[in-house]
């Protein structure tokens, strides 16, 4: 082999000329790494630089990978917890009023404590709404959430059985505001 | 009759005594059973839930004491405003 040759070592060196010594050594670095010592300091620094490099990626999907089994693992004990969260809601409401539910995808929960209002209760994945209407029109909304993390469907069962059978104390407790700045909560609150 | 709901990060957790008490994963006699009920009932309302006695055509109601006779007891976890 002559002297200076080039190679079609990778981008970093294909466009310099190199010894054959160094081509030996690049053949064994990529054999078998670290068996043979780097020839020069610039060919040294740029294994280094790739062996950093291939750790920081490996690093990275190996926690890549560890994060999404974590996080498909939640959502399906999520999902399981859902299911069962409807099964429940299905067994504990009246026939009549899980019927009307699945069908419009809302529950009416009319104020025992204040005529003419009614508490309108749906949820998305994961939020559950209350809203509150008075003659015809939205006119607030409430916001109460267990202290441990439920289900949706069991957040709206806990929204649903606290208006059903203590409004006093869901009323105590929830945050409430309103929708056209009229003062129907404190009003409300005054009479808790 | 019964079975206790505790609403739970697993959908619900159950107990079942009475006529339900076939539906137990484990056998159990009966005494045995509304004994363990009522010691779940307990345990839940001092961690500050709230119970309700759900029965067939008959409004939901909050209840203090375990009701042996209640279709269904769900018990709601403590509640804040959110």
């Amino acid at each position: 082999m002559p002297q200076h040759v080039r190679t079609n070592v990778p981008y970093i060196l294909n466009t310099t000329t190199v010894t054959s010594r160094e081509v030996t050594w690049w053949k064994n670095y990529t054999a078998e790494r670290y068996t043979s010592e780097p020839p020069s300091l610039y060919l040294s620094l740029s294994a280094v630089q790739r062996e950093v490099e291939s750790r920081r990626q490996e690093d990275w999907e190996r926690e890549r990978g560890e994060y999404e089994r974590w996080q498909a693992a939640l959502m399906t004990s999520r999902e399981v917890a859902e299911e069962q969260a409807q099964e429940v809601l299905q067994n504990v409401l009246p026939a009549h009023i899980y019927a009307s539910f699945k069908q419009v995808g809302y529950l009416i929960v009319p104020s025992k404590m204040h005529e003419g209002f009614f508490y309108r209760l749906f949820h998305t994945w994961d939020t559950v709404y209350t809203q509150i209407w008075y003659n015809g029109k939205e006119v607030g909304g409430a916001c109460l959430q267990p202290r441990e993390w439920l289900p949706a469907t069991d957040r709206l069962l806990v929204q649903y059985l606290l208006l059903v059978g203590d409004e006093s104390q869901f009323l105590a407790i929830a945050n409430l505001w309103t929708v056209h700045s009229e003062p129907v909560f404190q009003w409300m609150k005054r009479r808790v | 009759m019964g079975i206790l709901r505790v609403l739970s990060s697993r959908g619900d957790d159950r107990a079942y005594w009475g006529s339900h008490l076939a539906l137990a994963p484990k056998r159990i006699d009966e005494e045995r059973a509304v004994v363990e009920a009522e010691r779940i009932f307990a345990q839940e309302r001092a961690k500050g839930g709230t119970a309700f006695a759900i029965t067939k055509d008959q409004p939901h109601k909050r209840i203090d004491k375990f009701d042996v006779e209640a279709e269904q007891i769900v018990i709601v976890p403590m509640v804040r405003g959110g």
